[in-house]
Order: C-alpha cells, then structure tokens, then sequence
C-alpha cells in the first residue's frame, strides 16, 4: 500500500485536501492509504523517516513561517525517499516548476486558487502516479546511475552505445541513444 | 667537466625553468595548474622530458656541438616546444595560447639572463675552475630567478592575464605579434654572432634586449587600448540593454494601468450580477479576469522576476537579449531563476558565448514552428550552477553527428556551434555538458562547478 502525505500550511485548504484524497481513494479502489496530513515539514520528514516506503507525497510550495519551503523539503524527502512521487501545489500559476522537475524530479504541480481546478489535479495526479507505477511493473529495465555533480542521472542499459574517455583528465562521455553524458571517473 | 655533472646541472636548471613556467602559466592564464588533476600519461611524458632534455644538452656540451649558433637556436626552440607541452598539459589551454605564453617565457627568461650576466665579474668564465663555476651557476640560476621573478611580478601587476587574453581574441594583431615574438630568438642569435665577429663591447649585448622589452610594452599598450575601447563599447550596450530592461518595465506598467482601468468597469459589472444574486456569471467574471491578467501581465511580470535573481551583469545582457528576439520572433519562451545566480567559475565572455550557443541552437530549431516552445533554466544548487536550454523537437536530428563541425540541420555553414562549445569547455576542468533527446524535446545540459 502506497502511503500518502500532505503537507500544507494553510488549514482550509489541507482540510479540503484530505477530504478530497480519502474519497478518491476510497471511490477509485487505489491501493493508497492517506496517512499524514500536516502543515509542518517536519512531520513529514519524521513519517518518512520511520516507515522508509515509496510515498506520494502532496507539498505546498510556500510554506510560510516554517523553517523550510515545499523545495527544500522536496530535497530531503529525496534522501529518503528516493522513489517517490513528488505532486507540489502552489498559490502561483506561475511556478518555476522546471527547477523542480530537474532538481527533485517531481512530478507535476497543482494550482490551489480554484478548489475545482486543485481537485482535478489531485486526481490528475494520482492517475499518473498508478500509471507510472504500472509501466515500472511491466518493465524490468537495469539503468546505469551516474552522479552528476548535484544530481544522479539514470540511463537504461540497453540504450547505452559506449563509453568514451576524453582529452580531458579523469572525464568519460556517455554516448546513448538518446544521450550524451559528461561525467567524472576513471575506467 | 664529466658528462653525469652537466647532466645534473642541466636538471637543476630545468627544475627551476619549469617551476617558473608554471608561475607564468598561472599569471598569464589567470588560473590554478591542475597539479593533482594530472593523469598518470601526462605525467610520465613530463618526466621523460624532464630526464631527457639536461641529457641531451650535457651530450651536445660535451661534444662541443653547444658552440655552434645554429645548435643554440634549434635548442631555443626546442625548449620552447616542449615548455608549450607542459603548459598545455597543466593548463589544458589551446595551443596557440601554450605557444605563446611558452615564447613570452622564454624571451623573459633569455632577458633575466641576460641582466644577470652583466654582473659577471670576467668577460669568460671558465667552468672547470671552481669559483668562475660557482659565479657561473649563481648568475645563470640564482640570479636569473630572482630578475625573472621580478619582471613576473611587473607583469602581474600590470593585469598582463587580461591583455593576453584579449590579445588572443583579437585575430590580426595576434598573428603578427605572436610572428614577430616567435622571431626573436633567432633574432637575438643573429646579432650576437654579428657581434662576436666584430668583438663589440659588452654594453651592446644587451641591446635587442632592450628593444625587445619595448615592443613588447608597445603592444602592451596597443592591446591595452584596444581594450579600452572594447570595454566601452561593453558599457554602451550594457546602458542599450538597461534601456531595453526599463523599456519592457515602463510597458508592463501600462498594461498595468489598461488593466486596473479595465477592471475597474468589470467589477462594476460584476457588482451589479451579484446584486441580482447571479452567482454564475460572478464566477465567470472572476474566471474571466484572472485569465486576462494572466494573459495580459502574468509572463511578463513572471520572467522580468525571474531575470532579477541572474545578477552577473553580462548572462543578465545575453538573456535580455535573447528573450527579447524571442518575444519578437514569437517563440514562447519561459525563464527560470529560483535562486540568486552570482556568476560561476568560467571567464564571462566563454560563458556567454556558450549560453549564446545553446539558446541559438534552440532558437533556430523552433523557429516558425507550430506549439514551439523554448525553456531556459539557471539553478544553484550544492556548489555548482545548472544550465539547462530545452526545446521542442520539430525535425530529426542525428544525434550523434550533430558534434561533428559543420553538421547542421539547418543548411550549409551553419553547425559551427556546438563543435565551438565544445572546444571551450574543453579547457575547463570544471565544467561538465550533457544533451539528451527527452519526451519530444531537445535538451542541452551545462554543468558549472564552483
């Protein structure tokens, strides 16, 4: 069972949230189970700290007067939580949400403004998240993982060509299918 | 003298030249050799170099070929080769670059000398008689360091970094110069031959020297001028692009002042529907104007609050520039700047030119296209800067050819751009680039590290 998080600071909204998920679920058969709602990070991070499982995890972006916002938590869900879904919901239309999806590799983010608009998203969200789940059953890919100073890039093995070392000391190219990666190391 | 004792001598001797290479690459490349970064190749090769040369030259002493002037200058360049080795291998810089810093070098060194022989105390030192040895080895190696270090330090202190680089851009002048630089020792070889066949007094040796060290000052002060010069034009199209900045500001604030004005009458409206208990049509309204302000404002405001967190000056320039040929040319362009950008470890004008490289590419892959869209990222995260272009893919594109110089998608002479970023990031260590064709859409991937 898929664990699901939301963390929000405003009251109203996060009331609305809960309400919302727990019938989704509930009506759509999902094998979720809602089990946090807080406006604090902390909570967050304690919860997933202790039942270390892939989680779907809703964040407000802004998060006023905590000590984090939704990105840095973000951050550090990651370190925990390596595999799960990030669903970030913001005030602002306007998100620079490509930094998220770079940096955390989130995957999608909802406007809370109009709460038909956020709900529809909810659900959007949650669609996705069973559909990726189900074409990561259907597949049994071996990736390569590399570390790319501030993030770890995953390439499918069978589209990997071949490695390449460079003029310069201690760098390798990646020549991919569909890639082509600088990154340190040695052969 | 016996051969193992020159042999030695001469490695004293190249231990001191490489160690004061090394300080004149830092000086004149305006950054660190990567001493630990060195591959075990380089190394070796440096160190069979290192042992090879002093054998050489004690062989060439003891033979008695050293008093030939033709001998002498093949050494000369000799030496200037494999110093332009060593650079090039602690400083990954182009080659051209290694040359002539290697024949700066080695002129300088020749003047130190130079000036350090006219202490001596006798017209011939003879090496086999101890204390002329002595003298011989204090005024070739002791001496000389210290007046090359100091001629170093003049240079330094002269900002001699900015003017070598601005001397490579500037194609003619480096062509010639580094001609006529390359020139000198032979030169110099020349006259002295010229001399000891006319036995002219001591004062005059120095003399190519002398004039050497001028031109050198003039075009010193030629490239110091140019650069001047350069640095205006830099300021008057930065004042361009603050203009082009308060331009777009001054526009939002009157589509702000269109946009207050119509709403104003909108809430009128609205005000009357919620009288009548239409709750509807209030909903639509509201729906209705979120939308416009969205649509009228909300990009706009969105990008020039995203352009305020790049605060070097000369990236904050090229995307003004960038965004704005491409508002022109009617691409959708989105910018995104989450956290401050103060600069990253790269020379500005190699920055630019690569970010330029890669939000051309992306320009001229969409351009014209239906639902084409361009997204430009600056991210700081963990002691390093991302740079990430994307674009939408509207033709194939052969992944794999696309580095080769002079492949393009876009017709012939136009593909010189990515072989040219390559090469630049070539010369730094501490830059890594990725590309990868990802759910329909051409990404381009720089990697800074602080």
């Amino acid at each position: 069972m898929l664990p699901v998080y939301i963390c929000e600071d405003d009251e109203a909204v996060r009331a609305a949230q809960e309400e919302f998920l727990r019938k989704l679920i509930l009506m759509e058969g999902y094998d979720m189970e809602l089990v946090l709602c807080t406006g604090h990070p902390e909570d967050v991070l304690l919860a997933a700290e202790r039942h270390p499982k892939r989680g779907v995890y809703f964040l407000d972006v802004e998060l006023k007067g905590e000590q984090m916002d939704g990105f840095l938590l973000g951050k550090r869900l990651r370190a925990l939580d390596p595999r799960g879904f990030l669903i970030y919901v913001t005030a602002f239309s306007d998100l620079a949400f490509e930094t998220f999806r770079y940096h955390l590799e989130a995957l999608d983010y909802i406007v809370k403004g109009d709460p038909e608009q956020m709900k529809q998203g909810m659900r959007q969200g949650l669609a996705t998240v069973v559909e990726r789940m189900k074409r990561e059953k259907g597949e049994e890919r071996a990736y390569f993982s590399v570390k790319v100073m501030d993030v770890v890039k995953h390439i499918p093995i069978d589209e990997i060509m071949f490695f390449e070392t460079s003029g310069r000391t201690h760098r390798i190219e990646l020549h991919g299918v569909h890639d082509r990666i600088d990154f340190i190391g040695s052969m | 003298m016996e051969f193992y004792k020159v042999a030695c001598y001469n490695m004293v001797g190249m231990a001191i030249i490489w160690l004061s290479l090394l300080m004149t690459g830092a000086v004149f490349f305006e950054k660190k050799p990567l001493l630990r970064g060195l591959s075990k190749r380089s190394f070796l090769l440096l160190l069979f170099v290192f042992l090879l040369f002093p054998v050489l030259g004690a062989a060439s002493y003891q033979s008695g070929l050293m008093m030939l002037r033709v001998q002498e200058i093949i050494a000369c360049y000799v030496q200037i080769l494999y110093n332009m080795m060593f650079l090039r291998l602690l400083y990954l810089e182009e080659w051209r670059a290694c040359w002539g810093v290697s024949v700066i070098f080695s002129i300088l060194w020749l003047a130190a000398e130079k000036i350090s022989f006219s202490f001596r105390t006798k017209d011939i030192l003879y090496l086999n008689r101890m204390l002329e040895f002595l003298e011989y080895a204090f005024l070739q190696l002791a001496l000389s360091l210290g007046v090359f270090l100091a001629l170093l330090l003049l240079y330094k202190k002269a900002g001699v970094g900015k003017v070598f680089s601005h001397w490579l851009e500037w194609k003619r002048a480096w062509f010639f110069g580094i001609l006529i630089l390359s020139l000198y020792p032979l030169l110099e070889s020349v006259y002295q031959a010229l001399l000891s066949w006319g036995r002219v007094v001591r004062i005059w040796e120095t003399v190519p020297m002398w004039l050497f060290l001028m031109s050198m000052a003039l075009l010193y002060y030629m490239n110091l001028r140019q650069m001047q010069q350069q640095e205006m034009e830099a300021q008057r199209q930065s004042l361009c692009q603050q203009d082009a900045y308060i331009r777009s500001l001054e526009k939002m604030q009157e589509e702000m002042r269109q946009f207050r004005h119509d709403y104003k009458n909108m809430l009128a409206g609205m005000y009357l529907q919620a009288k009548e208990g239409d709750a509807a049509s209030v909903l639509e309204f509201i729906q209705e104007m979120t939308d416009g302000f969205e649509q009228q404002i909300g990009g706009q405001i969105r990008q020039l609050s995203q352009l305020r967190n790049v605060h070097m000056q000369e990236v904050k320039g090229l995307l003004l520039g960038k965004l704005g040929e491409m508002q022109r040319d009617g691409i959708q362009c989105d910018f995104e700047a989450r956290q401050p950008f103060e600069g990253a470890r790269m020379k500005p004008v190699d920055l630019c030119r690569c970010l330029g490289i890669l939000i051309d590419n992306a320009m001229d892959e969409v351009r014209g296209k239906e639902g084409a869209k361009v997204q430009i990222l600056i991210s700081s995260q963990e002691g390093c800067v991302t740079f990430l272009v994307k674009n939408t893919l509207h033709s194939a594109v052969d992944f794999h050819r696309m580095w080769e110089d002079g492949y393009s998608t876009r017709g012939e002479g136009r593909g010189v751009g990515l072989a040219s970023y390559r090469k630049i990031l070539d010369r730094y260590q501490n830059a890594l680039s990725s590309t990868a064709v990802q759910d329909e859409a051409f990404v381009q991937e720089l990697k800074i590290r602080e």
